[in-house]
């Protein structure tokens, strides 16, 4: 009943689902058709593409052909032929064989190109110009001219393609110009078959492309196919006049038909003149009448599916009796599979057991396999004995398998060596014994190799059988061990030569203290030979060298513990090695002295390190030691030379180590070897300042490099280095490089470089002085016109007169700057110093109470009674102190004190002031002031420097003048904030000074008498000394120069009134001076008598007038008493009176 | 030529008789049964364009590998030199000059053949045993590309053309080799105005020297010239002929005649069966189109 039930309810189902099915089929139907023309439209843009591919194919394929032709056209083959030709080379005589070259060329290219297994080109030509064949792949072809001319290029040759019909045969033509030097010279030309382009082309993906395509050579079609010629027509053979390319073309329909040929996309082949063209028949496309087809078919589906509903039903039916039988046979299928089940355990217990056993047995052979040596055993049962079991290893060894020995152990003993063979047969039987364990070696001979020594083994082994004797052993290859033995034993023999030709005399002990080897060294050293020497022991060894048994140095490298022996100079241990060295008194003496010996000796370990013996290798070192000596003395030798040179040597190494400096070094900067370690180090404390010494180091480098650069010398270079104590030395550096270190000598040119300094200030101030000289002449001839009248007027005026203060104040003025032009005179030349004997501390005193007076400076004098006295001119003198106290005075604005000091030294010679040896008295002038600094140091004796506003820069150059004069020197010392020192030197002299006379203005008590001539050259001068001597009672006759002097000198005599005195002008620029009019009043009149008078009193004339003919000298500008009393000591005293 | 009196003609005679004495007395070693009995057949070679190039290969290399192997003995290759190529093969120092030979002292025979573009000339021929021709050759004048000088238009007639080459060698300056086939001797150079200058090296500089100046012109073979002209286009130019065409052969003792024979024997089998025709192909490629008339058949 339910089953009745479940068929009717099914039998609607499927009713239903089939109508469903049939509704979703239309519905598919409909969407078909809208598809469809889409897809049309699809299928035509993918056969486009498709077509176009293929199109690019055969454009690469032509463009390839024709870059080869190209090649072809520019090879080296051509050139080369028609370079030779140019050259003017023949046919017979060399032009034929480029040709050749040319034509294989063709043939290889033509050969080496294939297409689907033939060559692309079916043939292949060179045409020169004039239309001659040079090369042709088809030989024996028509070399014609005038049928090749064709294929000539036209007026501008280019790369072409052509079409060859020969009947239905088209041939593409290719053709490539050829220019040599810039001149056409031919063509390569080229012929590839149409159909076997469309043939490998097209033809073979027609298997992918069930639409007929055809090649087109500009509009007309190549190759058509068959399918495509039906399709077309008979007579088609160009392309549809309105066909564009790349847009789908209908093809319109054949006469008497009503539907579209098809569509057709034409394709062109870029770079050539063909064309693709794909033609889609109308009967393949999907147009209008495709949607009743469908309908047909989904009817047919529809249908398909009612029939199979009802066929369903039936079906259903006959299920329902099907099932109940297969209840009945599910039951059934339940007992089968259990008694299934039942066997399938048994046989997986099987094969696990079977597995366990080949387990085992592949455990059992790879273990056998494994191990290096072969296993056997061997049985003797009842009658029969031999190898139950070998090892498949034996064929490895013996060269035999293991089959053929378990087959026939006799086959085992042919193997062995007849001599191991004979022998074991003497010693025994071969074979082995029933009980114990055999071993034995001896040499086999397998068939395939050489011999090879055997090591068998064997224990017996229980049998199963009483009777039996089982024997399990292996069997081993011990041939290398056997070489190894042979090859130590020669390595040894080589160890024992080789120790016995070392140069050095060697001998080794073994730990017991046997001699193991004395080599011929030592036999030599010794004049004992080995054979009296191997295997001795008890420090027999010792003999030769000590005349004891006694422990030598190889026994300290043995025993480490034993103590060390006193006679060893070198005694010293590293490790194994021990090294000593000691004099021996028993070997043979040379040149009467005992040799001494250097030995090293060392312990020899074996492989696990354990000692086993020593070894020890002498020398003798007597020339050694000599060399030593001597190369120690030689040192010594010359660093005494470098300590004693006269200028500072040091070297330092490449690293900047600095390795020596001598002791003149040290003593010019205070530097010591330790304080200066490296170069770096010295640049640091030469050279405080980093920018010099920045520059120093830099340029220093630089010359180095370019000398080692050139290989040549670094030039010398002067320099300032700071010294220890912060002095400056002035050094030349001359370096010298050697390899790997670089050498200095610097020598000191700090006194030669003040000497020269100070020459350059003596020239400076000589040059300034003769400027000088000229203006203090004029100057002081405008004084003494001023001072005179001043003088003058003076003497003349009343004592209450009220010019007289004026007159005084005007006088002082003209004293200021008569001093004024003293100093200049006296700072040009001297004015040469009145020398006379005078005390320095007189001196001293006065200058420093007078020039502090009225300051706030105070004065500490430190001058012993016996200071000795000088020569000086008193007035020069006092103005040298004046000017170093002003100074000191205006370097102390504040207060403070200058400290005056003197004492007497003693110059020695070569002194560094340059001074004269002899007594000198050093004054010392030092202040509290400001100081100067060191740059102004050396410029402050220039004339015109000074520091001080409103200074003339004349005091200072004035007090080195004046020094200078007297024979001495001035130094100056200052430091900023602390003060100025000013060290004066003055050569001393043996007189005491006489007592200072008093000066003073004198004027005459009564006026005198008599005529005086006046020579001057100055007017002003003139009238004043007439109205002076007028004054003083004088007749007063003028004159310009010298020999108007003479001429009114000479008058005057002979007129008989002779002139009391003639007042002569020292200088006349232009006319006679006063020196030369003096000769000649003097040779005239010998009782004449003369004064001199001037103002540039440089000239021996002012200060030794005597020695000139003068009785008297008057310096301008010159007073009137000072007239008067020279006037009137003449009177007294008579010609050449009183200095 | 003038004709030679009957006593010059005798000692001519005498002198060429004593020289087959001479090499010939170096007894009978070098012979087809003795090169067998030592299992090895030497060849005596120089480094010579493409016939024995130096790295082991070369046509005439080739060619007596396959007689050897043909002869059943080992190959070995004897480097020797042109100076002394003849003596090393018959064992006895020989001097030449022109066409006219001089035998002096012993040497040691250190070779069984010669094959290295080695030229039949008429000195050569009366002291070895030539084979058959294995190449043609030819002499000729070759000359830097720059010089001022022009190849001769060929008359068809050699002799014309030689003697029109000759001309162009007056005042030049122009290699030769001495003991070779362009031994200048040969061919009456100095009776040309030439400053001709026997080099001081092999035959494969003669070609480079021209190139670098060393000399305006040079005589070279065929082979050579071929070889040149393809290493060196552009820089070398060829003038014209100065001999006749010529033949290159195998030579060897004259006391080796079978050895000669069998080599003959060789010759024409690989002529036959086309392995000659291989090896001329493979060092000269275009040998057998520039000499056809030689290679037919061959």
């Amino acid at each position: 009943m339910v089953f009745k039930i479940l068929s009717q309810t099914s039998r609607v189902l499927a009713t239903l689902i089939g109508l469903a099915l049939v509704g979703y089929i239309g519905y598919l139907v409909l969407a078909q058709y809208r598809t469809q023309l889409a897809v049309q439209d699809a299928a035509l843009t993918q056969l486009t593409s498709d077509t176009s591919r293929r199109a690019t194919a055969l454009s690469y394929f032509f463009g390839e052909q024709k870059d080869k032709l190209h090649e072809l056209s520019e090879s080296r083959e051509v050139s080369a032929y028609f370079e030779n030709k140019d050259l003017g080379m023949s046919f017979e005589y060399g032009l034929r064989a480029s040709q050749i070259m040319i034509d294989e060329l063709f043939q290889k290219m033509r050969n080496s190109k294939r297409l689907g297994g033939s060559p692309i080109f079916e043939r292949l030509v060179y045409i020169d110009d004039s239309g001659v064949l040079l090369a042709d792949t088809r030989h024996g072809s028509d070399g014609n001219a005038a049928s090749w001319q064709n294929y000539l290029g036209a007026a501008k040759p280019a790369p072409r393609m052509a079409l060859e019909l020969k009947g239905a045969d088209a041939k593409l033509v290719l053709s490539e110009p050829v220019s040599f030097k810039g001149r056409y010279v031919g063509e390569v030309v080229g012929w590839i078959s149409a159909a076997q382009v469309y043939q490998y082309f097209i033809e073979a993906s027609a298997e992918t492309s069930r639409f007929p395509v055809a090649l087109v050579f500009d509009r007309n079609y190549l190759n058509l196919p068959a399918r495509l010629r039906t399709l077309l027509g008979p007579g088609q053979s160009s392309l549809p006049a309105d066909i564009q390319p790349l847009v789908p073309y209908r093809l319109p329909a054949a006469p008497g038909e009503s539907g579209s040929l098809g569509h057709a996309i034409l394709v062109p082949v870029q770079g050539t003149s063909l064309s693709l063209i794909t033609v889609v028949p109308g009967a393949e496309m999907l147009d209008t009448r495709a949607p009743r087809r469908m309908l047909y078919t989904t009817g047919g589906i529809a249908l398909f599916i009612l029939l199979g509903m009802f066929y369903l039903q039936r079906m259903n039916t006959r299920n329902a009796i099907l099932q109940v039988h297969l209840a009945e046979t599910t039951l059934r299928e339940a007992e089968v599979d259990e008694r299934n089940r039942m066997l399938a355990a048994e046989i997986e217990e099987r094969r696990q057991v079977e597995a366990a056993l080949r387990e085992s047995e592949a455990r059992f052979r790879a273990m056998v396999g494994a191990v290096p040596v072969v296993i056997y055993e061997y049985r003797k049962s009842g009658g029969s004995e031999g190898f139950s079991f070998v090892g498949d290893k034996i064929s490895q060894l013996a060269g035999i398998t293991a089959e053929e020995l378990t087959g026939d152990a006799a086959r085992f003993l042919e193997l062995v060596h007849p001599e191991d063979r004979a022998g074991s047969q003497r010693t025994g039987d071969f074979t082995v014994s029933e009980s114990g364990p055999f071993s034995r070696e001896f040499r086999i001979h397998p068939p395939d190799g050489p011999a090879r020594w055997i090591l068998a083994t064997a224990l017996p082994q229980p049998a199963a059988d009483p009777g039996d004797l089982v024997w399990t052993g292996c069997l081993e290859d011990i041939t290398d061990r056997k070489r190894a033995d042979l090859a130590l034993r020669e390595s040894r023999q080589q160890l024992w030569d080789i120790i016995d030709f070392l140069p050095d005399a060697t001998l080794v002990i073994d730990r017991e203290g046997r001699i193991l080897a004395w080599n011929r060294a030592i036999e030599v050293m010794t004049g004992v030979k080995a054979r009296e020497m191997i295997g001795k022991g008890d420090y027999e060894y010792a003999l030769p060298f000590y005349g004891e048994r006694r422990p030598i140095l190889i026994d300290l490298a043995l025993n480490p513990a034993c103590q060390d022996r006193p006679e060893y100079a070198v005694l010293r241990r590293e490790a194994d090695t021990t090294f000593g060295e000691a004099y021996t008194g028993s070997l043979p003496n040379r040149e009467g002295r005992a040799p001494f010996l250097s030995a090293t000796a060392s312990v020899l370990r074996d492989s696990r390190g354990k000692v086993i013996a020593a070894i020890e290798c002498i020398r003798d070192s007597t020339e050694r030691l000599r060399a030593e000596q001597l190369l120690r003395e030689s040192e010594a030798t010359l660093r005494t030379l470098m300590d004693n040179m006269p200028a500072g040597v040091w070297w330092y190494n490449e690293a900047g180590v600095v390795e020596y400096l001598n002791s003149r070094f040290a003593e010019l900067f205070g530097y010591r070897l330790d304080e200066l370690p490296t170069l770096d180090e010295w640049f640091e404390r030469a050279y405080p300042d980093e920018h010099q010494r920045r520059f120093q180091k830099e340029s220093r480098q630089a010359l180095i490099a370019e000398a080692r650069r050139r290989g040549g010398t670094v030039p010398p270079l002067e320099t300032l280095i700071a010294c220890r104590d912060g002095s400056l030395r002035h050094v030349i550096v001359n370096t010298q490089l050697s390899q790997g270190r670089t050498l200095e000598i610097l020598t000191d040119i700090t006194e030669q470089e003040f000497i020269h300094n100070e020459l350059l200030k003596v020239q400076k101030m000589e040059s300034l002085g003769v400027l000088a000289g000229g203006i203090a002449h004029d100057f002081n001839n405008i004084l003494t016109g001023i001072m005179g009248n001043i003088s003058f007027a003076q003497m003349v005026l009343k004592e209450e007169s009220e010019a007289r203060l004026p007159l005084q104040a005007a006088e002082k003025a003209s004293l200021r700057a008569a001093e004024l032009a003293h100093q200049l005179l006296t700072f040009a030349k001297g004015g040469q110093p009145l020398k006379k004997v005078v005390s320095v501390r007189n001196l001293v005193s006065e200058a420093v109470s007078l020039a502090l007076r009225g300051t706030s400076v105070q004065a500490r004098l430190s001058l012993p009674m016996d200071l000795r006295h000088i020569e000086a001119d008193a007035g020069q003198m006092n103005q040298a102190f004046n000017n170093i106290v002003i100074n000191a005075v205006h370097a102390m604005s504040g207060g403070g004190t200058l400290t005056v000091a003197g004492e007497n030294v003693l110059l020695e010679p070569g002194n560094r002031l340059s001074l004269p040896t002899g007594p000198y008295v050093k004054l010392q002038f030092q202040d509290e002031g400001c100081g100067i600094r060191q740059a102004d140091l050396k410029n402050i004796f220039d004339p015109y420097f000074t520091t001080k506003s409103g200074g003339n820069g004349l005091g200072l150059a004035s007090t080195l003048s004046i020094v200078r004069k007297h024979g001495g020197h001035i130094m100056v010392d200052s430091e900023l904030g602390v003060g100025t020192s000013f060290d004066l030197f003055l050569p001393a002299s043996e007189e005491r000074a006489p007592e200072q006379e008093a000066h003073g203005e004198t004027v005459p008590g009564e006026r005198a008498g008599g005529c005086v001539l006046v020579m001057d050259d100055e007017e002003m001068v003139r009238v004043l000394a007439a109205q002076i001597l007028g004054y003083l009672g004088y007749q007063v006759t003028t004159c310009t120069d010298g020999e108007q002097a003479i001429a009114q000198y000479r008058q005057a005599r002979e007129s008989g009134t002779p002139f009391l005195a003639v007042i002569m002008d020292l200088t006349i620029p232009g006319g006679m001076g006063g020196k030369e009019a003096a000769q000649h009043i003097l040779a005239y009149d010998p009782a004449a008598r003369l004064v001199v008078s001037s103002g540039y009193s440089n000239d021996l004339a002012l200060s030794d007038y005597s020695e000139f003919g003068f009785c008297g000298a008057v310096r301008k500008p010159y007073k009137v008493s000072e007239l008067a009393e020279t006037l009137a000591s003449l009177r007294e005293t008579g010609p050449q009176g009183i200095s | 030529m003038t004709p030679l009196s009957f006593g010059r003609r005798l000692t001519h005679l005498l002198a060429a008789l004593a020289a087959i004495l001479a090499v010939t007395s170096q007894a009978w070693c070098g012979d087809l049964p003795q090169v067998r009995k030592s299992g090895v057949l030497r060849h005596l070679g120089i480094p010579y364009a493409n016939f024995v190039t130096g790295a082991g290969d070369g046509m005439d290399v080739e060619l007596m590998r396959l007689f050897a192997k043909h002869l059943g003995v080992r190959y070995e290759y004897v480097k020797t030199d042109w100076g002394t190529v003849v003596q090393d093969l018959v064992g006895k120092k020989v001097q030449a000059k022109g066409d006219e030979v001089t035998i002096l002292e012993d040497t040691p025979v250190k070779g069984d053949l010669i094959a290295n573009g080695f030229t039949v000339l008429p000195w050569r021929q009366k002291v070895v045993l030539f084979s058959n021709p294995t190449f043609p050759s030819q002499i000729w004048l070759v000359a830097r590309v720059d010089a001022k000088v022009k190849p001769i238009k060929p008359t068809g007639n050699i002799d014309r053309d030689i003697a029109r080459t000759k001309m162009l060698m007056k005042n030049r300056e122009v290699l030769a080799l001495k003991k070779t086939c362009l031994d200048p001797e040969l061919y009456n150079l100095d009776a040309t105005g030439a400053k001709v200058t026997c080099y001081n090296g092999s035959l494969n500089e003669l070609a480079p020297a021209v190139i670098a100046g060393e000399a305006q012109m040079t005589i070279l073979d065929v082979p050579d010239a071929l070889v040149a002209l393809d290493k060196w286009p552009g820089k070398i130019k060829i003038l014209g002929p100065v001999s006749h065409k010529q033949e290159m052969a195998v030579a060897f003792p004259k006391s080796s005649p079978q050895l000669r024979d069998a080599f003959n024997s060789f010759l024409k089998q690989a002529q036959r069966d086309g392995s000659y025709a291989r090896i001329v192909k493979q060092y000269y490629p275009s040998a057998s189109a520039f000499f056809p008339e030689f290679f037919k058949g061959k």
